[in-house]
C-alpha cells in the first residue's frame, strides 16, 4: 500500500508539469495584457511607461523562459505578488478559501444526504409512482440553469417575501453582533447558495444511486439473503446498499475538485467573497500569478481527489488491494 | 408416511415486457422426511422457479397464479412475509449454482453465516462465531478460523460451495433444496459435494430436494424423480422406476441420450 501511494504521488509530477504547461500557454495566448485594463485609457500612461512595468514583472521574456521562472519559483510554494494589489498570490487565496469550502463542502454533504435515499427509495419499485415523479422532479432541476434558478429564488424568498438575506455574506451592522449571533447572521445568508448549489447536482448523484441500488438489487446474493430468511430490511440496508454504494464512494472522491471549482457562477450571483470570483477576477484583469496558483490549486485538488477516491474504493471493497 | 412437502398444481406466470411467460404449470410434488428427491429437466423447465416459488424468493416480476405448497401441514403459499421469515433458512434453506457470485462479495464469510444464525437462533456474536466455526468443520473445511476471515473472492468455487451449504445448514433445516449445487464447479469437485451432502444427510436427518439436468446425478443419489418440461412435471417415479420403464417421450429421449454417451 505504502509503495503503491508513493507511485501514484510520483505520477502525479508529469501530469502537474503538463496542466501548467498548457495553462501558461493558454492564458498568454488570450488577446489582453496585465496592464490594459488600468491603463489603455489613461492618456498619462505612455507606452514607454508600460514596457517599463512589463519588464518588471518579466512580462517582456520570450514565453518559456518566463515560465521556467515561474515553476522555480513555485516548487518553493513561491506563487508571486498579485499585479492587482501587489499582496502574495497565497495570501489572497488563502483568506478566500474557507467560505468556499464551507458552501460546497455544505452542499456535498446536502446533495449525498438528499440523493442517496431518493436513490434508494427509486430503485424499490423502478417505474413505479415514486420512481417516475422523482425522475420528472429531478431531470427538471437539473435542465434548469442555476443562476436563472438562483435569481428567481432571490425575487421570491429574498424581495417578495423578504425571509432570506439577498446576496453577500455578513448582514451590514456584523461587527456588533455577539458571537453567537455572527455565525447564525453567515448561516443565515448561505442558506440560498448553499440549497441552489444542492439543487442543481441532485439529478446526477440520486440517478446514479438508483441505478446502482437496482442493479445490486438484483445480484444473486441478494437471493441468497432472502433465503436465508433476513427480514427485507437487512436485505435492503446491509446487502443491497453496500454493494450499491461502493461506486458512490468514488463519485464522493471526484466531487472533491468541484469543492473550489464550480463556484464561480453562484459566487458572483450571491455576491459572495470566495475563491470562484477571485479566480474571475483573475481572468478578467489578466493576473498571471494568480491564475496560475488557481490553476495548480485545482489541479493538485483533482488529483488528490483522484486518489482518494481509488484509496477509499480499496478500503470499502475487500476484492480491490493495491500493490505496489 | 406423511409428506414434509407437498405442492398442488402450481403456477408461476412471468410478466415481460409485452406478454406473459407461463414458466409453472401446474405443478406436483411431494417430498417425504428424510428423502432426497431429484427434479430433472433441461434449462428452462422450470424447475429453479419451481423452487424459488416455494419460499416466494421469485424475482419481483415472477406472480404465483395458482397452488398450494404444504410444508408441515402448513401452506407456505397462504403465510405473509413475517411467517415466511421464520421458514426461510430455518425449516428450509436453499443452495445455489455458482456459490461465489450468490455469496456478497463485501462480508467475510464469518459474517455471512453468523447473521444467519443470529437472526434464527437469537445467540449472541460470540456464540455464533463459535457456531459457524464449528458449521465448517462440518463441512470438511481445514483451518475454518482461517476461512471464516475470508471473502468470497479468495476461495475456490469448490470452497465456496462448502460455506454455502454449511450457511443452509446453520439453522438445522428439514428441508435442503440445492439448484444446480455442482453444475459450475469440476467433475472431481463434484464428486466430492455429492459426496458431503449424501454424509451431512445421514448424519443431520434433512430431506433433499436436488435439482439438475445431470441424469447421471439423479440416478446416484435420488430415492425419487421427478422430470420437468416445458413447465410442467411429466412424470415422477421410484428412480429405478423411472429408469427401467420411462413413460414420457421427453424422459426416453433424455435416458437414451445420456446412454449413447455411456455416462449411465
Amino acid at each position: 500500500m505504502i509503495a503503491y501511494l508513493f507511485r501514484r504521488l510520483l505520477g502525479i509530477i508529469p501530469v502537474l508539469l503538463g496542466i501548467t504547461i498548457i495553462s501558461f500557454i493558454v492564458i498568454h495566448l488570450a488577446p489582453g495584457k496585465p496592464a490594459t485594463v488600468e491603463q489603455s485609457l489613461n492618456p498619462k500612461v505612455s507606452p514607454e511607461i508600460r514596457a517599463k512595468l512589463y519588464k518588471l514583472y518579466g512580462l517582456d521574456k520570450p514565453l518559456h523562459v518566463q515560465y521556467a521562472d515561474w515553476l522555480k519559483r513555485s516548487v518553493r510554494f513561491d506563487f508571486g505578488d498579485s499585479f492587482a494589489d501587489g499582496r502574495p498570490v497565497a495570501r489572497r487565496i488563502l483568506e478566500r478559501m474557507p467560505l468556499t469550502i464551507l458552501v460546497n463542502a455544505v452542499s456535498l454533504v446536502c446533495v449525498f444526504l438528499a440523493a442517496i435515499p431518493l436513490g434508494i427509495k427509486a430503485a424499490q419499485k423502478p417505474g413505479g409512482r415514486f420512481d417516475n415523479a422523482t425522475t420528472v422532479a429531478v431531470f427538471v432541476l437539473f435542465a434548469v440553469p442555476t443562476f436563472w434558478l438562483a435569481l428567481l429564488l432571490m425575487q421570491l424568498v429574498c424581495i417578495r417575501l423578504g425571509w432570506l438575506p439577498i446576496s453577500g455574506i455578513k448582514s451590514l451592522d456584523f461587527e456588533y453582533f455577539s458571537p453567537a449571533r455572527k455565525v447564525m447572521d453567515i448561516g443565515w445568508h448561505l442558506i440560498l447558495p448553499v440549497f441552489v448549489t444542492t439543487l442543481g447536482s441532485l439529478a446526477g448523484i440520486s440517478r446514479y444511486m438508483r441505478s446502482s441500488m437496482i442493479e445490486a438489487m438484483s445480484q444473486p446474493y441478494i437471493v441468497t439473503a432472502r433465503a436465508k430468511g433476513l427480514p427485507e430490511r437487512t436485505v435492503v440496508y446491509k446487502h443491497g446498499l453496500r454493494n450499491a454504494l461502493l461506486p458512490i464512494v468514488t463519485l464522493v472522491g471526484l466531487s472533491i475538485p468541484g469543492l473550489l471549482g464550480g463556484s464561480v457562477i453562484f459566487e458572483s450571483i450571491f455576491a459572495l467573497p470566495g475563491l470562484g470570483r477571485l479566480f474571475y477576477e483573475a481572468v478578467m484583469t489578466r493576473d498571471y500569478p494568480l491564475i496560475m496558483a488557481e490553476v495548480v490549486l485545482g489541479a493538485v485538488l483533482t488529483m488528490a481527489g483522484n486518489l482518494i477516491a481509488d484509496i477509499s474504493y480499496a478500503y470499502v471493497d475487500p476484492r480491490i488491494r493495491y500493490k505496489g | 408416511m406423511e409428506n414434509l412437502l407437498e405442492v398442488k398444481n402450481l403456477n408461476v406466470d412471468f410478466q415481460l415486457e409485452q406478454h406473459v411467460i407461463h414458466a409453472v404449470r401446474g405443478v406436483d410434488l411431494c417430498v417425504r422426511p428424510q428423502e432426497t428427491v431429484v427434479v430433472a429437466g433441461e434449462s428452462g423447465s422450470g424447475k429453479t422457479v419451481t423452487a424459488l416459488a416455494l419460499t416466494r424468493i421469485l424475482p419481483p416480476n415472477a406472480r404465483i397464479t395458482a397452488g398450494e405448497a404444504f410444508f408441515d401441514g402448513k401452506d407456505l403459499l397462504a403465510l405473509n412475509e413475517r411467517e415466511l421469515e421464520q421458514v426461510r433458512g430455518s425449516k428450509i434453506a436453499y443452495c445455489f449454482q455458482e456459490p461465489t457470485s450468490y455469496l456478497n462479495p463485501v462480508y467475510s464469510i464469518g459474517e455471512q453465516i453468523c447473521e444467519a444464525v443470529i437472526f434464527h437462533q437469537h445467540c449472541s456474536r460470540k456464540e455464533a462465531e463459535k457456531e459457524a466455526a464449528r458449521l465448517l468443520e462440518d463441512v470438511r473445511i481445514p483451518d475454518p478460523r482461517r476461512v471464516l476471515a475470508s471473502y468470497p473472492h479468495q476461495l475456490s468455487g469448490g470452497m465456496n460451495q462448502r460455506v454455502f451449504i454449511a450457511m443452509s445448514l446453520a439453522c438445522k433445516p428439514r428441508l435442503l433444496i440445492c439448484d444446480e449445487p455442482t453444475t459450475a464447479l469440476d467433475v472431481t469437485i463434484e464428486a466430492q459435494i455429492l459426496q458431503l451432502l449424501k454424509e451431512l444427510k445421514a448424519r443431520h436427518g434433512f430431506a433433499l430436494l436436488f435439482i439438475t439436468h445431470n441424469l447421471a446425478i439423479a440416478k446416484k443419489i435420488a430415492q425419487r424423480i421427478y422430470v420437468m418440461y416445458q413447465g410442467k412435471v411429466v412424470e415422477g417415479d421410484e428412480t429405478s422406476r423411472i429408469f427401467a420403464a420411462p413413460r414420457h417421450a421427453h424422459t426416453k429421449e433424455l435416458i437414451s441420450a445420456y446412454e449413447k454417451i455411456g455416462k449411465l
